[in-house]
């Protein structure tokens, strides 16, 4: 299903949404764009390419509870939490992140099922929108992904020079586009052929382009070597990266209590962090940064492909971009392939 | 700018070929090109590696008190802002002088890419300098930016000297610069004339943004505990759920702690993930020393003692 929406009709579209769903869009506050929950259309940004904070905090937040409890006098009361969500759209999520949840679902949802996580992916529609005008730091194309791939959205906007081409992919896409009246138009040959020609220039504007072919392989035999510990010297061990990055997935849980009510809650954690493997016992089994390094990168390039067939990145370039001390893993990429065996 | 990047390479190669220190820590390629990266040089056929440029804004201080490093001995590139760091850290007995060979490269500010327009950051595009800004050439096409908009806020209020006893001076030496005081100070004394429950508000709607990523404690060269108190699990000091009351006690408890250690160098606000000004924090803090202790504590000298980390008997106040 393909409708055609004129640029000055979007507002009605998100007030459309907004109207029949709770939504969570992109939203500019004292300059930065961060996706969070509207309640006017006006709030609501497109000119923005990733939001520094990826829209997988709405499904897996940094904190999280899980269940709270009351300490009394003999015994303790667990107190279920429930934290469902209602059935919501999240608008203008950018292709990276929307491929970001399909990666996310195979962790969350597989072996073990996440309640919390399936309940919030279940219950969000995703309009999806394309990026037109990809940034320096992006790099999709390299991680079988791009930016016009729609993946799991529902609905998926791309911008055309004076209309959006909204494609509905997915039942529930369709009855959501269907649910607005009064302002698409139907599509003509002209709007297809825009539409066609946006998708194949967009990919060229990757300008970033990095050649992964083998690298899960190579790393396979690198466990030990001499290049984590090169690499890690200039590391400040923060958690920019994994933090701001859309696959990390590694989580925390702690208990805190006031008086006597207490919750027990997860939160993010970072393998860049000394406390991550720290032990009961004091041991700790990543004791250096290089092991701390190794460990991200392996993760994300050797261990995840290795169990899941796919890389654990999809190129949004966020780490590139935000590293201090200009860690990037498309260089660290790029030097893994040219590492020599037993280095 | 070239030729100064020849000159660090030239001074390294020698300094670790002759055996007189174990490792430099400089300049090297970033992988865009508006970014450089800090490189740890330990032979001399790695200097190649080495490089001066527009964006070399790292404050490379930050490494030198690394416990990896104790012992060894180090070379180091600092523009004259980095130098205060060095001069706290010897000051603060974090580090011995004798260990330390510090290269100084005069400097008039580093390019902030964020104030470049876009398209003047893409490959291709090489950054000229001129007498008061930069030239960015693409081809046949350049554009011209005036110094003072492009550069870091901080290199706007610095004077572009610190005396200090460099190992060596590479490039060409740089005049004293004046600063603008009244401009240096406008911001704060505006958020001052707010009342508390205004400025709280202010500080708030920042600390709420905070993702405790740490990067902002991490890069800060007055960051010097080995375990920080934040990352004690028990007692728990700070727990760790996210929350503005939570990340408020983060950021105050260590503005204190660190506040007259502080050199101003700035890398908190560069490091920071999500722009919470931190500089406008530590400028406060800088600005409240100097009223209270007549001690601008960013403008050290050796052997100066932090304002709060000193007594004096002649002290007013009764308690000393």
């Amino acid at each position: 299903m393909v409708k055609i929406l004129p640029k000055d009709r979007l507002g009605d579209f998100i007030k459309c949404l907004i109207d029949n769903y709770q939504v969570i869009a992109p939203v500019r506050r004292d300059g930065d764009v961060s996706f969070a929950h509207v309640s006017e259309e006006s709030e609501v940004v497109t000119d923005f390419l990733n939001s520094i904070v990826p829209p997988k905090e709405h499904f897996f937040s940094q904190t999280e509870t899980l269940f709270e409890f009351q300490d009394s006098k003999d015994e303790i009361n667990v107190v279920e939490h429930k934290d469902e969500a209602s059935e919501r759209v999240l608008f203008g999520m950018r292709p990276c992140d929307i491929k970001s949840l399909s990666l996310l679902d195979r962790i969350f949802g597989g072996d073990y099922a996440d309640s919390n996580y399936l309940d919030k992916r279940k219950k969000t529609i995703i309009v999806g929108l394309g990026c037109t005008e990809p940034l320096d730091t992006c790099f999709c194309t390299s991680f079988a992904c791009g930016p016009m791939e729609p993946f799991d959205a529902d609905v998926f906007l791309t911008e055309l020079s004076d209309r959006y081409f909204v494609q509905g992919l997915t039942p529930r896409g369709k009855k959501l586009l269907s649910q607005c009246l009064n302002m698409w138009q139907e599509p003509d040959e002209e709007d297809r052929k825009e539409f066609e020609e946006i998708k194949e220039k967009s990919r060229d504007k990757i300008s970033l382009n990095v050649d992964v072919e083998g690298v899960n392989e190579k790393l396979q035999e690198m466990f030990d070597s001499e290049y984590w510990e090169r690499l890690a010297s200039k590391c400040l061990l923060c958690g920019v990266c994994t933090y701001l990055c859309p696959t990390c997935h590694c989580f925390d849980i702690s208990d805190e209590m006031r008086a006597n009510f207490g919750r027990r809650y997860r939160l993010w954690d970072s393998c860049m962090f000394a406390d991550f493997t720290k032990m009961a016992g004091g041991h700790n089994p990543r004791p250096e940064k290089k092991h701390r390094i190794r460990q991200r990168f392996m993760h994300k390039l050797n261990y995840f492909p290795s169990r899941q067939g796919e890389f654990l990145c999809v190129g949004c370039g966020r780490c590139i971009a935000k590293c201090p001390v200009n860690m990037d893993i498309a260089q660290v990429i790029r030097d893994v392939r040219g590492v020599e065996a037993g280095e | 700018m070239e030729r100064i990047g020849e000159l660090i390479r030239d001074k390294a190669r020698e300094i670790l070929s002759s055996g007189e220190l174990d490792l430099v820590i400089g300049y090297g390629a970033g992988s865009l090109p508006y970014r450089t990266t800090p490189v740890f040089i330990d032979s001399a056929e790695d200097a190649d590696k080495l490089l001066w440029n527009l964006f070399c804004i790292n404050n490379l201080g930050t490494y030198v008190n690394e416990p990896e490093y104790i012992g060894k001995k180090l070379g180091v590139v600092v523009k004259t802002c980095d130098a205060r760091t060095i001069v706290r850290l010897l000051s603060d007995n974090q580090i011995q002088r004798e260990n330390l060979f510090v290269i100084n490269v005069p400097c008039t500010g580093m390019i902030d890419h964020r104030k470049l327009d876009p398209a003047d950051r893409t490959g291709g595009a090489e950054y000229v300098k001129t007498e008061n800004g930069i030239l960015v050439k693409k081809g046949e096409s350049e554009k011209y930016y005036k110094l003072d908009d492009v550069v870091y806020d901080k290199c706007r209020f610095c004077t572009y000297t610190f005396d200090f006893d460099y190992d060596c001076v590479l490039g060409e030496p740089v005049d004293w610069h004046q600063i603008n005081m009244d401009e240096f100070l406008k911001d704060i004394r505006e958020f001052e004339k707010l009342p508390v429950s205004e400025r709280r508000k202010f500080w708030e709607a920042q600390f709420a943004k905070c993702i405790r990523c740490f990067a902002c404690r991490n890069i800060c060269t007055a960051c010097s505990c080995r375990e920080c108190v934040f990352d004690q699990v028990e007692p728990e000091w700070l727990r760790k759920s996210i929350d503005t009351m939570e990340n408020m006690v983060f950021h105050i408890t260590r503005a204190m702690h660190v506040g007259d250690r502080c050199v101003g160098c700035g890398e908190c606000e560069r490091a920071c993930p999500v722009n919470i000004p931190m500089i406008k924090l530590y400028t406060k803090l800088h600005k409240d020393a100097s009223e209270l202790f007549n001690q601008m504590s960013f403008v050290t000298k050796l052997g100066d003692k932090g304002a709060l980390s000193t007594y004096s008997l002649d002290d007013p106040d009764e308690f000393v």
